[in-house]
């Protein structure tokens, strides 16, 4: 054997069955080593912000709600936080409780979610299937509360849109019950299996220092051991009146890895946290109006004349979400900038996938729960000038893209017809 | 020893009854619409809570043109239709988030609950409301 | 019987063979996705959703990668039935071995070779189709095949040994195995050596059928279907037949092995026809059972393994617990 490592690359996405989403990672193996490693993002872009800058901050909200389609209440959340930062407008308490009471169950729905597909990614069905079935409640549960499962709709800027009646009320205890009752046996699969341990513990380390570093956020800092939690941080909605504290898995399992079933530690335990927090808001649920602005008309002429800018945060299931808007007497806004928690947490992949095994791709590559929708926001070419591609140089117009496309299917049509020539 | 702690849940699920809903239909029916339309061609699905946002019915008699709706929604879903001072609604577009029927004046929009919508032309009669 | 009556009789037998073992193979499967199914809580496919799935594949196009070795590529799946068709001919089959044509010829140790030819026709496949994820398939494979053989070829040597040791003539042949059920003459240290090898051989199931956990090789998160990337219609059904077929093979080592015993011997006197019939019912629902043992309650119990955990518990688990299971029978020879 030489000294020097013979490596070859490959690539796995952007289409690949172990995203659930596309973007490409591109790989230096060495059997099946990983030597070195890299991500292309960009492939779900979809120009949101563009869209947003053509329209008023009330028709946003229910657009930046569909920038992912798992959170209906994390992006909503900032970007109303943001606007009414700026037009100056104060959310009554008991809407201050509502969201927080949406941001928890939200957050139970999520986590199960990517449990699931953390299990699945695995090759362990039956645990998704175990973790999916908890989560039909919590989305029964919001299709009663707000009238959707996954896109609420129900925070607004001023509030919220719904009121919580006796029969939800009643509703959500039950679910509350639910939950408590089988967490215990979510946990023992989650974190006694031994296949799942085999396979996590030790798996995808990220050190808290590389967690510093590269501004990993949310359950993937936390569970490096960064107490960062913005719930925690900087208070908002009713978390001033019901604190949460950030969790980390030294206190469930004794000590910080910062590997993959650390991150599962934190997930899991998340849950129980927000169950928790769930009756504490339910309980403390003062009386009140729901909505400052009620009135959608006042509303639009109040935004109209609002200027300003303003960062809008969330601690969404993934970690900080933030949202610039900057308002400027205007119709649609001057600026709206999103930032969703995988932003952030990208990075983190390169070193928790150095030096691992070709086998543990997919269950590092979802342990940070990668919301690529959410983040691929636009893609920028380097020194302009794309080969002639556009008319404009730097941007692509519609005509532009329709052109190329057309192009695109000639050649693939002319290629077509000379193959089918070799074949006769 | 090894530990699996799901696996007497899964050997007690063998004799439980399973917790998914059967599909709607046997097999797919030649037009959703006329299946739709027949009583028990397809099986009905988990009924919609009150209150659950669905598909927007529009009673062009109350309407009085206001273009509210218009401003409000989000998807650019409805069209104004400036001789006759009434609206189009696009159920194509539509993400039912409720705002034209919640800044209504008139109350000429509401939701029905009616969710099974597929149709293959987008501009039919069942996906536009006029 | 002339030869030529005998070759058209052994060709007849071939084919009326294969038809079985792709059928009840095909059945088999069928019942393991609709029991994982369940156990999922799910409903599940019909039962004959895999002779749908075949019929599919048979009908859809045959893509071959412009970089592949088109005539190695094409060859592996027939090479991979053919393997395993072979192998169905040489393991008792229940009540069916009373016709069997090939009865009383080849053993244990011609059957592990016969039994490694399906794998390794998808290696080479995998290696013909020059995709870097089949190329990762087919080593992960290899190593899998190199770590399986183990204990299974320590259970077979330890059942073959005893036989050997009490006089049995061709104590290997598969047959004579099936004559002398290991649980009616161990004592109590023979009994629980023989429960380790059962339990060993029924870990081995997975490994050969290529389930969760030890599916590495084809490992649908990771390589996406892995050695079998790139294979489609006719050559895919092709594989999938294999497969169907070397799960009867399998099964039908584990009954001789484990649980020979006749349905038919329960009443005396039957006439052959009828105990041909019961003990081909019997021998299905023993497949059943063990199939169930091995393939649907571990592929719904566990994650997948890494390949270097594949490697690691058939030899050093497997392996010493199948050692161990040795060690039981012998001491229970010399007491």
């Amino acid at each position: 054997m030489s000294e020097k490592e013979i490596t070859f690359s490959t690539t796995i996405g952007p289409t690949h069955p172990a995203f659930k989403e596309p973007i490409q990672l591109s790989f230096e193996l060495h059997g099946e080593e990983i030597v070195a490693a890299d991500f292309v993002p960009g492939q779900a872009h979809r120009g949101v912000e563009w869209m947003g800058m053509r329209r008023n901050p009330v028709q946003i909200l229910y657009l930046a709600e569909r920038i992912c389609g798992i959170c209906g209440v994390t992006h909503a959340m900032s970007f109303a936080r943001a606007v009414e930062q700026i037009a100056g407008i104060e959310v009554p308490r008991r809407a201050h409780y509502l969201r927080s009471i949406a941001c928890e169950w939200e957050r139970i729905h999520s986590h199960l979610l990517w449990a699931g597909v953390a299990a699945h990614e695995l090759g362990f069905d039956s645990l998704f299937y175990v973790a999916w079935q908890a989560r039909e409640k919590v989305l029964d549960l919001m299709e009663d509360f707000t009238g959707s499962r996954v896109h609420y709709s129900t925070i607004a800027i001023g509030g919220v849109r719904r009121d919580l009646d006796d029969r939800v009320r009643k509703a959500m205890d039950e679910t509350l019950a639910f939950y408590e009752s089988v967490f215990e046996q979510l946990r023992r699969a989650f974190l006694e299996d031994d296949t799942v341990r085999l396979r996590c513990v030790g798996t995808g380390v990220l050190t808290a220092k590389e967690a510093l570093e590269l501004c990993a956020v949310g359950p993937t800092a936390r569970a490096s051991g960064i107490p960062w939690d913005v719930r925690q941080d900087h208070p908002y909605a009713a978390y001033a009146e019901v604190p949460v504290k950030a969790v980390l898995p030294d206190a469930y399992t004794g000590e910080t890895h910062g590997d993959v079933y650390d991150r599962i530690v934190v997930r899991v335990f998340e849950i129980l946290q927000s169950v928790q927090l769930l009756h504490q808001l339910l309980d403390q649920l003062p009386e009140g109006p729901i909505n400052a602005c009620p009135k959608p008309v006042a509303l639009l002429m109040r935004l109209k004349k609002a200027t300003g800018e303003a960062v809008g945060m969330h601690e969404a299931p993934r970690g900080e979400v933030s949202h610039y808007v900057r308002l400027a007497a205007a119709e649609a806004p001057l600026s709206w900038k999103v930032k969703a928690s995988s932003y952030s947490n990208y990075m983190s992949w390169v070193p928790m996938l150095v030096g691992e095994q070709v086998a543990d791709i997919p269950i590092i590559a979802a342990s940070i729960d990668p919301c690529i929708s959410c983040t691929d926001r636009v893609l920028v070419r380097k020194g302009g000038g794309s080969g002639g591609a556009s008319s404009s140089g730097q941007v692509l117009t519609k005509a532009d893209l329709t052109r190329l496309s057309v192009a695109k299917t000639r050649r693939l049509q002319a290629s077509a017809a000379a193959r089918a020539e070799v074949v006769r | 020893m090894p530990r699996f702690p799901l696996v007497p849940a899964l050997v007690k699920n063998l004799f439980k009854r399973p917790l998914t809903n059967p599909f709607p239909a046997a097999h797919l029916p030649p037009s959703v619409g006329d299946a739709l339309a027949t009583p028990g061609a397809i099986k009905p699905p988990v009924p919609m809570p009150p209150g659950g946002r669905a598909r927007v019915v529009y009673d062009p008699a109350s309407c009085v043109g206001c273009q509210m709706c218009i401003k409000v929604c989000p998807a650019h879903a409805i069209e104004f239709v400036p001789g006759q001072k009434k609206v189009r609604l696009f159920r194509g577009g539509c993400i039912a988030c409720g705002q034209c029927v919640e800044v209504c004046a008139k109350k000429s929009l509401s939701m029905d609950g009616q969710f099974l919508l597929a149709d293959t032309n987008r501009f039919s009669d069942a996906l536009v409301a006029k | 019987m002339s030869t030529t009556t005998w070759i058209l009789l052994a060709i007849a037998w071939v084919i009326g063979l294969s038809l079985y073992g792709v059928i009840l193979g095909l059945i088999l499967s069928g019942v393991d996705r609709v029991l994982v199914a369940r156990m999922q809580g799910r409903i599940g496919p019909p039962l004959v959703q895999p002779f749908y799935d075949v019929a599919k594949l048979f009908r859809k196009q045959d893509c071959m990668p412009s970089g592949a070795t088109a005539l190695v590529f094409r060859f592996a799946p027939v090479v991979a039935l053919a393997g395993a068709v072979t192998a169905l001919l040489f393991v008792p089959l229940g009540g069916l071995e009373r016709a069997a044509l090939f009865l009383g010829r080849g053993d244990g140790i011609l059957l592990l070779y016969l039994l490694l030819l399906p794998g390794l026709a998808m290696v080479v496949g995998g290696f013909a189709s020059g995709s870097p994820y089949a190329s990762i398939g087919a080593q992960r494979e290899m190593l899998s095949m190199v770590s399986y053989e183990l204990p299974l070829a320590c259970t077979i040597l330890t059942l073959a040994w005893r036989l050997a040791r009490a006089g049995v003539t061709a104590p290997f042949s598969l047959w004579t195995l099936a004559d002398h059920p290991v649980w009616a003459e161990a004592g109590p240290l023979g009994w629980a050596g023989a429960a380790l090898l059962l339990g060993v051989m029924l870990l081995v199931l997975p490994g050969e059928l290529g389930r969760i956990p030890f599916d590495a090789p084809e490992a649908e998160t990771e390589l996406a279907g892995g050695l079998l990337i790139e294979y489609s219609g006719r050559s895919l059904a092709l594989f999938e037949l294999a497969q169907a077929v070397k799960t009867v093979a399998l099964s039908g080592l584990m009954c001789a092995l484990f649980a020979p015993w006749r349905l038919s011997s329960a009443w005396s006197e039957l006439p052959m026809p009828v105990a041909t019939v019961f003990d081909t019912l019997g021998f299905i629902v023993k497949s059943g059972l063990f199939m169930f043992a091995g393939v649907s309650l571990v592929r719904a119990a566990v994650a997948r393994l890494r390949i270097d955990d594949i490697v690691r518990v058939y030899w050093k688990h497997l392996g010493l617990a199948a050692l161990a299971g040795s060690l039981l029978l012998i001491v229970d020879t010399w007491i």
